[in-house]
Order: structure tokens, then sequence, then C-alpha cells
């Protein structure tokens, strides 16, 4: 009975399969859930713009954006990643894990708006990434005008604009 | 036997607290050790407890009033079935069972099977009414020696008590006749070779195809149960020792259970499914055949009794 010599056989070995699915090692770029650095994030809504699936989504507030991700409807397609602008989206080297409630993995993360200079209102932040990208060298001035808000910023233009013409 | 007597065997041993553990302990060894011999690593013995509790906690999925009424009532029916054939066999050392227990035991054991053929065709799945079909084809041909087999015990034992068969000494009716029985539990648990109305290759799971959730998680109980009650048949009517002290016979039953088990797992991982044809003609040949001798010897030395 040849079947039977192979079913001892298979006893005597240890099992071909692994245990799930702590053993089996990830590959190296392996797309697992999306994480991101705070410290990095300009609250821009890119990658919420180009998620197929809906998993990120960036709401405003007044002093601060929320970044909110569900894993559960997360594709890992890795587009959020490849499109923000500041690199401050990675993708994590393991899989998300199964859960109960389809909410468990769900993440928030508040990005807080820096205070402005001048008139104190919360602002976007703008990080000098982003700055490298828009100028092609980032002086003082440029430095300390990232850090005023939308209206200050335009009426310090507006100021060095009549700065300009009374000389 | 006394109510009392009748609920403790219910709830008790063999029952509620007895069975369901050890259905379960069944239902995993099955798949572990067959995991093994093909090589595999097979699930932690947690598995079938895990699957049943997710099962429970899932949504049904919405039907005709009509409809659900049956997936849900079948399985629930299968399962009550199969603790009351559990708390007809004479396991415990005091029970006195009633006269045609062996009758009773006999129906009880046939439910889930029968039920199983109910369920597929009020599925109304096309894999449900195929299994359907096939289960119902299969337990004309598996009852026949099944049920001739409990006859000539019943004839050689002069009773339709569950507790005089056993207590009957061994003989060559006895032999041949548990034989029988032990031919038949493949087929009646719907493993390989005769695994045909469940085949998961053809044809998902047969009847349970449309069965989801809380109803599914009956059917796998009403299943566990089937294994618990079958190879508890075996086992009392094969090696009816009596060691007089609870504790002993309570291992040696559970024992005895769990070693036919590993049998029967051997005999699925080392054969391939058959075709009902070829299922019919092994059991109207072979165990027609022992049966049929079992009924002879059994009947033989009474002959001038049933002439009377």
């Amino acid at each position: 009975m040849n079947i039977f010599s192979i079913l001892i056989k298979n006893l005597k070995v240890r099992p071909i399969t692994l245990r799930f699915p702590g053993e089996v090692p990830h590959p190296k770029d392996f797309r697992g859930p999306v994480k991101i650095q705070e410290e990095k994030c300009i609250g821009c809504g890119l990658c919420a713009y180009v998620c197929v699936s809906n998993a990120i989504q960036v709401i405003e507030h007044k002093d601060n954006c929320e970044w909110a991700y569900s894993p559960g409807s997360c594709t890992f397609c890795g587009q959020c990643v490849a499109v923000c602008p500041v690199q401050a989206l990675g993708m994590e080297g393991w899989s998300a894990p199964s859960y109960f409630r389809a909410e468990a993995l769900n993440r928030v993360h508040r990005i807080p708006y820096p205070l402005c200079r001048e008139c104190g209102r919360p602002t976007p932040p703008v990080r000098e990434a982003i700055l490298a990208r828009a100028f092609k060298e980032v002086t003082l001035e440029v430095l300390t005008r990232s850090q005023l808000c939308q209206r200050c910023r335009q009426r310090a233009s507006q100021r060095g604009l009549v700065s300009i013409s009374k000389r | 036997m006394s109510w009392e007597k009748f609920f403790l065997a219910l709830f008790g041993f063999p029952g509620l607290l007895y069975a369901v553990p050890i259905a379960w302990l069944m239902l995993w060894l099955e798949r572990k050790f067959r995991a093994r011999m093909q090589g595999r690593m097979g699930p932690p013995f947690y598995q079938p407890f895990f699957d049943f509790v997710k099962l429970m906690a899932k949504r049904q999925v919405l039907r005709p009033s009509f409809d659900s009424l049956l997936m849900m009532g079948l399985p629930l029916v299968a399962v009550s079935a199969g603790f009351v054939a559990l708390a007809l066999l004479p396991v415990s050392s005091d029970s006195r069972g009633f006269a045609g227990d062996v009758v009773l035991l006999v129906a009880f054991l046939e439910v889930p099977s029968l039920w199983a053929v109910l369920a597929g065709f009020a599925s109304r799945s096309i894999f449900g009414q195929v299994g359907a079909t096939r289960e119902a084809i299969l337990s004309i041909t598996y009852n026949l020696p099944f049920l001739t087999a409990i006859v000539a015990l019943a004839s050689s034992a002069q009773s339709l008590r569950l507790i005089d068969i056993a207590a009957t000494p061994t003989g060559g009716v006895r032999v041949l006749a548990v034989l029988t029985l032990g031919l038949c539990l493949p087929v009646k648990l719907r493993l390989t070779p005769f695994s045909i109305s469940n085949a998961e290759q053809e044809i998902y799971s047969g009847p349970a195809t449309e069965f989801s959730g809380p109803q599914l998680a009956m059917w796998e109980l009403a299943h566990g149960l089937e294994w618990v009650a079958l190879t508890g048949l075996v086992v009392c009517l094969g090696f009816p020792f009596r060691t007089g002290l609870w504790v002993f016979s309570f291992i040696l039953f559970a024992g005895l259970s769990l070693v036919l088990v590993i049998f029967l797992t051997i005999l699925a991982a080392g054969t391939a499914r058959l075709k009902i044809p070829q299922a019919a003609r092994f059991y109207w040949r072979w165990g027609m055949g022992l049966a049929v001798v079992a009924l002879i010897l059994g009947v033989l030395p009474n002959i001038e009794r049933f002439c009377r």
C-alpha cells in the first residue's frame, strides 16, 4: 500500500507549512498599512485626493487638521506615498492583522497648526521640504514669511512692494 | 430509565457537558491528524471552538420567512437529535435503558442525515439539491447493512434494550455486526472515500452550501455530535467493558472513541472519493455480506423461538 507508506513518512518529517502569520518574513518593500510622520505633514490633502478606496481622509479644522486612515478599506496601492510632496507618508513592513470590529485599526492623527508670527492666528504648516521644492534657495526672508499666515504674508509682500516703489 | 437519570445523561455525561467538548476535540483531531499525514501543520486544538464562536457571531442572511424558519429549525432539530441519541447510549455503569431504546437510538442517529437532505432542498441551491440527492441515495445504501447489523445484534441478545445487547457475551455475531457498524461509520460521517454528499471540490459543501452564520454553526455542532454518538455506539457495542468505577469507564469510553477517530482519519487521508455506484457496490457486497452472516448467526440459535 504505497499511500500509507507516504502517510507514515509525512508523519515522521516536520510539516512543510508554517504557522500563520508570524514565521513568514515579509519582503523588503512590503506594502503594509500607511504610516505618517506628523512633523513632516503639511495637511495638503493630496493623499486623500488620490486615495481610490477613500481610506484616507483629511479634515480641516480651525487650529489643526485631522489625518484619518482606515486600513480596513485600504488597498495598499501606495499612491498616497508616491504623491506626498513632503515624504511624510510611508508604509509599514508588516501586514494588517485580522480584527473583530471594522474600526479597530482606524487611526486619527492631528496635525496642529502653528500660530502666525504676527497676528497669532493658526495657519497650515509650511515645512522646509516644500520650500526647497518651491524656491531655488531658501533665504531668511522666505523662511520668515513661511511662518506667517496667508493674510500677513500678503501684507508683508505689499509692504515690500511699497518700499521698493518709494526707493 | 427514570427522568432524573435521563436528564443527567442528556445534560451531563454523555450529553451536553461531555459531548460538546469531545465533539470539538474529535473534529480537531480529525483535521490535525489528517493535516500531519498530508505533511501540513494543521490547526491548533481550540480551532473548532473558535470556528463555532465566529460563526455564532456572524450576521444572518435575509431570506423569505419560511425559508429562514426551515434553515434555522432543521440544524437545531439535528443538534437536539444528536443529544438525545447520546443520552440513550449505555455508557455509565448504572444506566438501565428501557425496552426499545435501540430503535429510538437508530431513529435519532438517522435524523441529522435525513434533515440534511431536507435542508439541501430547502436551501434552493443547485449544489444543495445535488448534495441532498446524493445523501438520500447514500442513506439507502448504508442503512441496509447498518440496520441489518443492529437487528442481528438485537436478535442474538433477544432484546431491544441497548444495555442487554452490550451485555451479551462476545461471539461471532457481535464481531461481525460491530465490524459492519464500523464499516458504516465513514459514510455516516461523510468522510472520504464516501464524502460524496459534501464533496468540496465538486459541489462546495452539498446540503450545507447555503448555510452561514449560526445556522452553519449548528450544522457543524450536529456533525460533531454525530461523530461522538456514532463512535460511541461502536465503542459501547464493541467494547462493553464494565470496570464499575465511573472514572475508568469514562476514560475507556472517551479513549476508545478517539482511537476510532484516528482510524477513520487514516482511512480518510489514504483514500480518494468514490462514485455513488462504487460506494453502493461496496456496502451492498461487503457490508451486506457481513451483516447477513451476522444476522443468520444471530437468528439460528433462537430459530425455534421465532417459529413458535
